[in-house]
């Protein structure tokens, strides 16, 4: 098997009959959600599955550039059980990564993977509020993916809280917007607000990982 | 007590600190109150009423207060000289939150969907052991009508002519077995029910009323809560349970479903058919109200006579 860093830094790709996305273990042996450990040459890797984590499906379909650098400070909106969130943590392995989710049923599985990462920090609160979490102070990457109605809307409040010139990587689901509406229209619609706000500078629908589902990569201005 | 006369400040500013409070004179520090570890979540909690003996302990001045959290937090921990991650404190915050979410309704809502289950598997099983000692002794097995009566007679020895098939001592015996197990599950899901019961007649008497205990508990499953049910409109409670229905009509324009799990009703079956959907309509209507007040009033008040009277009212107008 072949093991090479991708494009992204800390994003590693493996290559054996199928491509897979993996990423370091900052932790080694430790893997919250069965995934899968490889070793090679003394380094411990994390399988990344692209069907479990929406960053890693916008990876395997060729986003433009992935913003999350090895000390990057991070605002997760919707970290949930923080699989997806563990995965950024390894690759912003010297910066931090604050997970923000209101499920109290998931927050637990968050606060147990948070025990060993110290660079995860479980934020228990809505995204609706950010007045709740502002003390985190200014972040270099949002990183959005909450399964509720007003999603944009939701980011256009937390913009405060990113740096002039900070990236964003939006996970929009169309049916948790409008059930009954294409999601060509609601991606439409949403790009439309986003403009006003931010510099789109990639998107990506998630086909085959997930299904109704687009990836914008944006730019604060 | 010692000489001290307490020294007056005119002016002091306390910092709040995850790990302690710090009182300040002209940038001076003159008093603080550092919490130990295992306590700083606990007291940044009750953060208010330890402030007010804090300052009676400063004595009376004008008092400015300064909130710090997050790396400030962590910054102004190194300058004291105290040890703070400030990570940890969020791991223990959020576990100390999780600790607090929940209120009994959620208890009822696992007892509620595990009755559920058990019933599904009580009469999955039941047709299985039917089968199986229908084998030995069909004639039996044709007279039982209820599962209950079934666990007692299941591993009988035979009586009488039977075109049955003559099975083994062991062949019997493990019938026999399988037989007590779900007598066990019976006699676990009725104390399952009388838990409900009376669980429900606490913290929601008005709903138990108006559904009856079960139904109602898992009405309160459905939606997710007591809370999010008390703040549902009628028309939700109405359909919840026929999700699949009500999305296939948003999406596809199909027929719209008239009921969902609130079809379960005593009443319903002694409702006509093309009547039912009227019933659900005027039963989620009075589902509403009787989880609003069972919410807001804690369980308190019951008003439910009047809500039944209102109902019975309705009924006898399309009956």
């Amino acid at each position: 098997m072949k093991i090479n860093e991708s494009k992204f830094k800390g994003v590693f790709l493996l290559e054996n009959k199928k491509k897979k996305l993996a990423t370091i273990n900052l932790i080694p042996g430790f893997a919250p959600f069965n995934e899968k450990l490889i070793q090679k040459e003394g380094i411990e890797y994390r399988i990344w599955d692209p069907y479990k984590s929406k960053w890693a499906a916008g990876i395997m379909k060729k986003i433009k550039n992935f913003p999350i650098k090895d000390d990057s400070k991070i605002l997760y909106l919707g970290a949930a059980s923080g699989q997806s969130a563990s995965y950024i943590a390894d690759i912003a392995k010297k910066g931090k990564v604050f997970c923000v989710e209101i499920s109290p049923r998931v927050m637990r599985d968050l606060t147990f993977v948070s025990e060993k990462k110290k660079n995860m920090v479980p934020v228990f609160s809505d995204a609706k509020i950010p007045k709740e979490y502002e003390f985190i102070g200014q972040v270099d990457v949002i990183l959005q993916d909450v399964a509720v109605k007003n999603q944009v809307d939701i980011l256009i409040r937390n913009k405060y809280l990113l740096k002039e010139g900070g990236h964003v990587l939006l996970a929009i689901k169309s049916r948790s917007v409008d059930v009954s509406a294409k999601p060509e229209k609601i991606f439409e619609e949403s790009e439309r607000k986003l403009k006003n706000h931010f510099e789109i500078i990639d998107k990506k629908r998630l086909e085959p990982f997930e299904k109704d589902h687009i990836l914008f990569l944006l730019r604060k201005l | 007590m010692k000489f001290n006369k307490k020294k007056r400040f005119k002016e002091v500013t306390v910092k709040i600190t995850p790990f302690g409070f710090f009182a300040f004179h002209k940038n001076k520090l003159i008093k603080k109150s550092i919490w130990k570890k295992q306590d700083r979540v606990k007291n940044y909690l009750k953060k208010a009423d330890l402030l007010k003996e804090f300052k009676g302990k400063v004595g009376k001045a004008k008092y400015e207060f300064e909130h710090i959290f997050g790396s400030e937090a962590e910054e102004f921990s190194k300058k004291q000289n105290i040890k703070f991650d400030f990570q940890e404190f969020m791991v223990d915050f959020a576990k100390q939150k999780i600790k607090n979410v929940y209120s009994k309704d959620r208890l009822i809502i696992q007892a509620a969907n595990m009755y559920e289950e058990l019933s599904k598997m009580i009469n999955m099983f039941y047709e299985r052991l039917s089968e199986w000692y229908g084998l030995y002794w069909p004639e039996k097995v044709k007279e039982i009508e209820h599962v209950e009566d079934f666990t007692k007679i299941v591993g009988e020895e035979r009586e009488g002519q039977s075109m049955g098939f003559d099975i083994e001592e062991s062949d019997l015996d493990i019938i026999k077995k399988t037989g007590e197990e779900i007598k066990n599950l019976i006699s676990i899901r009725s104390k399952i029910s009388n838990y409900i019961k009376e669980e429900m007649e606490k913290i929601a008497p008005n709903i138990s009323k108006i559904a009856g205990h079960n139904l109602g508990a898992k009405i309160i499953a459905a939606a997710g809560g007591l809370e999010k049910l008390a703040k549902m409109p009628s028309s939700t409670i109405q359909v919840l349970g026929a999700e699949k229905a009500l999305f296939r009509h948003i999406r596809k324009g199909a027929k719209p479903p008239k009921h969902g799990i609130i079809l379960s009703h005593e009443l319903m079956p002694k409702i006509k058919r093309e009547n039912r959907g009227k019933l659900a309509r005027v039963l989620s209507s009075k589902i509403a109200l009787a989880a609003k007040v069972d919410f807001y009033s804690n369980g308190k008040k019951e008003r439910w006579e009047e809500m039944l009277e209102d109902l019975n009212k309705r009924i006898g107008e399309f009956k």
